[in-house]
């Protein structure tokens, strides 16, 4: 009995991570490199518009998520220029992005809303499948999830495991020193914010070729921005960002069941979970720990490094 | 900075040390141009050839009187909120949550509205509309209490807790009239029931430019003298270049920041009590428009300064009623206007590029 509610409650949680997932571990990237990107909500937005529209007129789900990266990709490259080469304003950057890829995936989006496109669908792992409840809950689902799960560990490898991973922490930490020894921090934020971009714009793939699988108006819902307090929650760490999305899926699995029940609490309510619960989990990670350099911020967070004034 | 181009000629970029006031001027002058003309080539992505949608955006906006009270109508928000995130973002607070508190404005004062002539029948509307106004603007600044409090005492970031209030915000007032405050007579109609005629704005010349512009010119002007000629003001850019050197000269700027933020949620609110009380003549959906993200632009656009918001709200009013007819006419969403938004917020800040530097095609020797 239990086990009957409990297993589809950690199989939605599992689901409603991935592309959570995929977008803090792109910006998570981008930020250890010092750019700060709130464009989030927009790129992860265009990317599932991409990935739904080009798997729906290709029939081809890989061609899906390449047009999604894609799409990522470019969106990033703005803010990469604006923030790296300009020295604009990041905040707004980000923001500028959010509004332009919400109403580009909107406009363009129109045609495709309520079509039914192909999906991913579950590729259980054998015997792994077998184990009791984990088995059903981690190793029965689509292959973006695994591919989501492979990521963790590979970016975390990456980032505290090799030479390249050392330079993007160092450009993020201290790009004078960055810079002094040898690393082209301009050229290292770059690959970051793209990179970081590629990642988000698949997180918005999982939605629309998996999650939902199917495109409707602004189908990421704020996603976005729940993922850039995730990155805080998780302090800038891939592993604890796997359990951040857990967490944040768990709500939204919650949120399904109860919805579900029929209790009587309006489901207006219901939806703002994931919106207040991001908000007090905000206020608890800044309440435990008081100033920015606890937290596990990048030294160089969100600030401009400018090589000429330098010298 | 140095591109090499060819073998002979070489482009480098100048650091200038100055910039001119006339290209400050005319940088978001062209921005707003070039951003226009790039947002019609996507809309022509989009099925819409390029005349067609000047043509409709520049009827659409000023094609008759009745036009262009409307383009004035739709001013009175987009001013008002501009005026409000320019007022936060002086003491470098990126309240992007302008549509939150013009939202949860609107709900507090639509609550006096609908329930305060019940218990009292005969109030008379130069009563009535002075209680709506201080309700929405108490509203607005309340709404905005909890992210400015997490910022100024644990450092929460704000652009995040003003974004997911928006949300919150809007959920609410979903509920409200779809539950509690439903039109009994509205046959799914998403809003509540219309106000009583003692709480609507006083509106002019026939149109539905209500009295709540008024209003917004006069904190527009007020604002500015503010903040050049005040104690406050001066205050407000002392803890905007920077807070540390403000605590260290002995201001209090935990609660100065707290004070600004606040009436900066305020106008907001204001912003909303405008929209029910002046236009809608109820609480209401349409009150979604992505007021944060397009009052953020209008902001930057006016280079935070409150009196050039003005001609800034009316030219992005303008294009986004041109944008309401190319959603009615040729059935584009709402958003495609955000597109018009970020592009102009993206060319801006790459504009500033070209403030800083100056370009030199020099001979490689």
């Amino acid at each position: 009995m239990t086990l009957s509610f409990l297993i589809p409650l950690l199989d939605v949680t599992i689901r409603a991570g991935t592309s959570l997932l995929f977008a803090v571990l792109g910006e998570t990237i981008s930020e250890r490199a010092g750019v700060l990107n709130l464009g989030i909500e927009g790129i992860m937005i265009v990317g599932a518009f991409a990935g739904f529209a080009t798997a729906y007129e290709s029939g081809s789900l890989v061609l899906g998520l390449i047009a999604a990266m894609i799409a990522g990709a470019l969106l990033s490259l703005i803010h990469a220029f604006l923030s790296v080469t300009v020295g604009a304003n990041q905040v707004i950057s980000g923001v500028a992005l959010v509004a332009f890829g919400t109403g580009l995936a909107n406009l363009l989006g129109r045609p495709y809303i309520g079509k039914l496109g192909p999906k991913f669908s579950r590729v259980a792992i054998p015997l792994l499948n077998k184990i009791p409840v984990i088995g059903k809950v981690l190793f029965d689902q689509d292959p973006m999830i695994y591919m989501s799960f492979i990521l963790v560990i590979i970016i975390y490898l990456f980032l505290y495991k090799t030479k390249y991973g050392l330079q993007l922490r160092a450009t993020g930490e201290d790009p004078q020193s960055a810079d002094a020894m040898g690393v082209n921090v301009g050229k290292v934020r770059y690959l970051a914010v793209i990179i970081g971009g590629m990642l988000i714009g698949l997180g918005g793939a999982h939605l629309s070729l998996s999650y939902v699988a199917g495109w409707q108006d602004s189908l990421t819902a704020g996603r976005g921005w729940v993922a850039v307090a995730l990155v805080i929650f998780s302090s800038w760490n891939p592993k604890r960002a796997f359990l951040a999305c857990l967490i944040f899926g768990g709500i939204e699995g919650i949120q399904f069941r109860l919805q579900a029940t029929g209790i009587a609490l309006p489901t207006y309510f219901l939806r703002m979970l994931p919106y207040i619960s991001t908000i007090l989990v905000m206020w608890f990670v800044h309440l435990s720990s008081g100033t920015k350099k606890k937290l596990g911020a990048p030294g160089a967070l969100n600030k401009f490094f400018d090589r000429e004034s330098q010298a | 900075m140095n591109f090499i181009l060819n073998r002979k000629l070489r482009i480098s970029l100048i650091r200038k040390r100055e910039s001119r006031k006339i290209i400050k001027i005319i940088t978001p002058i062209i921005s707003l141009i070039v951003a226009f003309f790039i947002s019609v080539g996507i809309f022509s992505l989009a099925g819409v050839p390029p005349l067609t949608t000047i043509r409709v955006v520049i009827f659409g906006a000023f094609g008759s009187f009745h036009n262009f009270s409307e383009t004035i109508v739709k001013m009175i928000p987009l001013l008002l909120t501009g005026l409000s995130v320019t007022l936060a973002f002086k003491v470098r607070f990126f309240n992007i949550g302008a549509e939150g508190q013009l939202i949860f404005g609107a709900i507090t004062a639509s609550g006096i509205a609908l329930f305060l002539p019940n218990i009292f029948p005969d109030i008379p509307r130069i009563v009535l509309l002075p209680i709506l106004i201080l309700a929405g603007m108490i509203g607005g600044a309340v709404w905005i209490l909890i992210p400015v409090l997490l910022k100024s005492y644990y450092r929460v970031s704000e652009v995040i807790t003003t974004i997911m209030l928006n949300y919150v915000s809007i959920l609410f007032m979903q509920y409200l009239y779809d539950g509690p405050w439903k039109d009994q007579h509205g046959w799914g109609f998403p809003g509540s029931a219309r106000f009583v005629e003692s709480a609507l704005m006083p509106r002019f010349f026939g149109t539905r430019i209500h009295f709540t512009i008024i209003l917004a010119l006069g904190i527009a002007i007020l604002l500015y003298w503010l903040l050049r000629n005040s104690r406050l003001g001066y205050e407000i850019s002392v803890i905007g270049l920077n807070e540390r050197a403000a605590q260290y000269a002995g201001m209090n700027t935990k609660k100065k920041l707290i004070i600004v933020v606040m009436l900066s949620g305020s106008i907001a609110g204001l912003a909303g009590v405008g929209e029910v009380s002046g236009v809608h003549c109820r609480l209401f959906e349409g009150l979604i428009a992505g007021y944060g993200f397009t009052a953020t632009s209008i902001a930057w656009l006016a280079r935070l300064n409150p009196l050039a918001v003005i001609p800034v709200a009316f030219f992005i009013a303008a294009l986004s009623l041109g944008g309401d007819q190319l959603q009615i006419q040729l059935a584009l969403p709402v958003s495609a206007v955000q597109i018009f938004i970020g592009i102009i917020l993206l060319i801006i800040l790459a504009g500033d590029f070209f403030l800083r530097y100056s370009i030199k095609i020099s001979e490689r020797e």
